[in-house]
């Protein structure tokens, strides 16, 4: 087949001719149809299936959320029942980690704890505690901190071990960090007899815990 | 440019945008359309106490 060469000025004369031949009529026919079918397929097809299966997904999307919505609501209402009945247990929680860090009070458990237990406190040190307000943390919510801290108590050994086991057995979560046994220094009171040469130093380095939820 | 040609092209375009109209259906099928708050929302979680913390801190010292 020869190409089609199209002058201007007999242009619709030539267009008729052409298109009387049985095979151009067909090929434009052809041609035509498919790019229809291209045009229509983009701009009226796609959309509206596109947007029917949009929404169907959707439908299943919010049937699926009210599904775990549901599940969720009798969840919490099985968690109000049992905050109810454990109420009182919670306020334990709240001793264990305390929503502030409370050291002042945690070390006034410390020094009746080693008193207790006849044994003396010879040092202690904290350096993340201060006797000022406290500021407020507004970064690492619910997340459990802890005011670091080290004593040495000095007492014979069962005394001193007594203190470390009161000291774990307390309600307030307290971490240990390191534990020393060390001999103490043969002082004068020592030779004179006016201590007792069983004394032993027991230092402890541990943390006491808090959680802020602010 | 032949007739031949032009239907080919026609041809190719159709199968292009037939192929294009398949994917936008199917990629619109599978997306999800719950927003990252709702799933948020929609995040389970167990109503349990864990009772032996409360045993044991009931067993200890003030």
């Amino acid at each position: 087949m020869q190409p089609i060469q199209l002058k201007p000025r007999d242009y619709k004369q030539t267009v008729r001719a052409l298109l009387a031949t049985e095979e151009v009529q067909a090929y434009t026919m052809a041609i035509l149809s498919f790019f229809a079918l291209a045009f229509f397929t983009l701009f009226a097809i796609k959309p509206t299936l596109t947007s029917f299966f949009q929404l169907q997904r959707q439908i299943e999307d919010s049937k699926e959320i009210d599904r775990k919505l549901e599940m969720k609501i009798g969840a919490l209402l099985q968690a109000q029942e049992l905050y109810q009945q454990h109420q009182t247990d919670i306020e334990l929680l709240d001793k264990a980690l305390p929503s502030e860090p409370q050291f002042t009070e945690f070390l006034q458990k410390v020094e009746r704890l080693v008193v207790e237990n006849e044994s003396t406190i010879s040092a202690f040190a904290s350096h993340d505690f201060s006797f000022l307000p406290p500021e407020r943390i507004v970064n690492e919510q619910g997340k459990p901190k802890a005011v670091d801290f080290t004593f040495t108590a000095r007492a014979p050994f069962p005394e001193n071990e007594q203190v470390l086991k009161t000291l774990m057995r307390l309600k307030r979560v307290v971490l240990l960090k390191n534990i020393t046994f060390a001999k103490t220094e043969l002082t004068e009171e020592k030779k004179q007899g006016t201590a007792s040469l069983d004394d032993i130093d027991l230092s402890i380095g541990a943390g006491a815990y808090y959680l802020t939820y602010e | 440019m032949s007739n031949k040609d032009w239907l080919v092209i026609s041809i190719i375009t159709f199968l292009t945008v037939a192929v294009w109209t398949v994917y936008e259906i199917y990629h619109t099928a599978v997306t999800t359309t719950v927003t990252p708050v709702q799933e948020k929302l929609i995040d389970p979680f167990e109503p349990t106490f864990d009772e032996e913390v409360f045993k044991t801190l009931q067993e200890r010292n003030d």
